[in-house]
């Protein structure tokens, strides 16, 4: 059953309830009753139906405004027009003996109506409540209700239940058209090549090709294992396997072998390449890790030491103290005075052998100055010998 | 049984049955399971089969849950080809795609 055929068939019955209302003798009794004035009405917009229901409708108000001016015109005007349109339970109660009784009668036996009904949101109605359902610029004074069956938005919504607003995205997923139930297994499978590796497949190599000619090399090699009789077809899949691998692989496949072959050798051939590149790098950088650098004394050059000797100005290359031995020397002589602290001064600091060094104290240095005068600095030295050579001539 | 036999032999029966290959029956109507080109052919064949006869057909190699699903895929078809709305997915389970794939193969569909 079709959307289109549901459609038609509405169609035709509600055309023909149409057909059957417009013959009807309608009061405003069976039109408060029933509400149908109200229905007709919502089919104003409808695009075949919308014409013959404006029709009745007209046709209806026509009627109700002239059957409720006799009424107006019977009681003085006390009940206002829409009061009578509303299926009120009173109103109801008294007028449900049709049309066949005169409107006067059943007004003379209904009580007398009353100012204050329920409609509370209804304002004053104009001087001329005739025109108000005849003129075109109807202005809907009417609770919002009937406003919205006026709406042509809302045409078509059932009554009573409210409208279903979604937030988001749709979730469900939807397709264009529909696929053949072939291309949509091939689909599936293709996605799920992995599960098809570790058992025998009950096919036939035709009807699996396509999804095999999507495995990797790997997924190929284990679905032929399980499965021999595909090897003997799977040479043009290897082929093709083999070259994307190995560009040059065309040139270099031997006869004998089949494409399979080919490549697996090809990839071997790789592996034991790359094997030997890696060793290489590995030597290479443990040779690098045996250079340890070295940290040497202060030595005078050969030519220098020479010199110094012949000169008599030999100066003691001695190591660099530690700081913690100086500072033990220093604390030795703080502490027991500069005699005793004297000896523990590292040698290089003794004797003031490289002129004064900032870490003596000075009363170090002034106690080992007289000691200091006897040894002569390297530049004293030679001042003297100078001197001394002056002297001679 | 004379009597269904009887039904079945008309020319153009609204239901058909397909049997699997363990003896299920799955009655579908005759329009839906045309969608299969094989089974199309079956049914309004030159006549001598059996199969148009009794408006049955057998299949050996296809298991019941295939053949189910087979009968799903024709309800789908039907329902959803040329049609305004939005078309759902077919979901196939990854088990039942491989034998899927070879039943669709055999049927043309």
């Amino acid at each position: 059953m079709s959307y289109g055929f549901f459609q038609k068939k509405f169609l035709t019955f509600v055309s023909h309830a149409l057909s059957r209302l417009d013959k009807i003798d309608m009061t405003v009794a069976l039109l408060t009753e029933t509400g149908v004035g109200k229905e007709v009405n919502r089919l104003r917009n409808h695009s075949e139906l919308g014409q013959k229901a404006q029709r009745i409708v007209e046709k209806w108000r026509k009627l109700a405004s002239e059957q409720s001016e006799a009424l107006n015109a019977a009681t003085n005007g006390n009940g206002s027009i829409n009061e009578r349109k509303r299926p009120l339970a009173e109103d109801v109660e008294e007028l449900k003996p049709t049309h066949q009784i005169s409107f006067a009668d059943a007004l003379k036996a209904a009580p007398a109506p009353k100012k204050v009904r329920c409609i509370v949101k209804e304002p004053e109605q104009p001087e001329a409540p005739k025109e108000q359902f005849i003129q075109k610029n109807f202005v809907p004074t009417l609770p919002s209700k009937v406003q919205d069956e006026q709406d042509p938005a809302m045409f078509g919504l059932r009554r009573g239940k409210p409208m279903r607003i979604y937030a988001g995205r749709k979730q469900a997923k939807t397709v264009k058209k529909v696929d053949t139930l072939y291309n949509l297994a091939m689909t599936v499978c293709m996605q799920n090549v992995d599960s098809f590796c570790y058992g025998p497949l009950p096919t036939v190599y035709s009807v699996f090709q396509p999804v095999l000619a999507r495995c990797t090399p790997e997924q190929l090699d284990r679905i032929e294992n399980n499965n021999r009789h595909i090897e003997e077809d799977s040479d043009p899949l290897w082929r093709t396997i083999c070259l994307k691998a190995f560009p040059k692989a065309a040139k270099e496949k031997d006869e004998d072998e089949s494409w399979k072959q080919c490549y697996k050798r090809l990839i071997g051939e790789r592996e034991m390449r790359l094997k030997q590149i890696s060793n290489k790098i590995k030597k290479e950088n443990k040779t690098d890790q045996q250079l340890v650098t070295k940290m040497s004394d202060a030595i005078t050059p050969a030519n220098v030491r020479r010199r110094q000797i012949n000169n008599g100005t030999v100066v003691h290359a001695y190591r660099v103290p530690h700081a913690i031995d100086v500072t033990k020397a220093r604390r030795e002589i703080y502490h027991n005075g500069a005699k005793s602290g004297l000896a523990s001064i590292p040698a290089a600091m003794r004797m003031g052998a490289v002129g004064p060094s900032p870490s003596t104290s000075s009363r170090s240095s002034s106690s080992s100055a007289a000691a200091a005068a006897s040894k002569k600095g390297a530049l004293m030295q030679k001042a003297v010998k100078m001197m001394k050579s002056r002297q001679r001539r | 049984m004379a009597d269904s036999s009887d039904e079945n032999t008309a020319a153009e029966s609204e239901y058909v049955k397909l049997i699997s290959e363990d003896g299920h029956e799955f009655y579908i109507k005759r329009e839906y399971a045309i969608t299969s080109g094989t089974i199309r052919a079956m049914l309004s064949g030159p006549g001598q089969f059996t199969e148009n006869e009794n408006n049955e057909v057998h299949f050996r190699e296809i298991p019941s849950h295939v053949l189910q699903k087979v009968c799903h895929y024709f309800m789908y078809k039907v329902r959803y080809t040329n049609s305004a709305n939005e078309i759902p997915e077919f979901t196939i389970a990854p088990e039942v795609a491989l034998e899927l794939l070879m039943a669709a193969n055999f049927l043309d569909c």
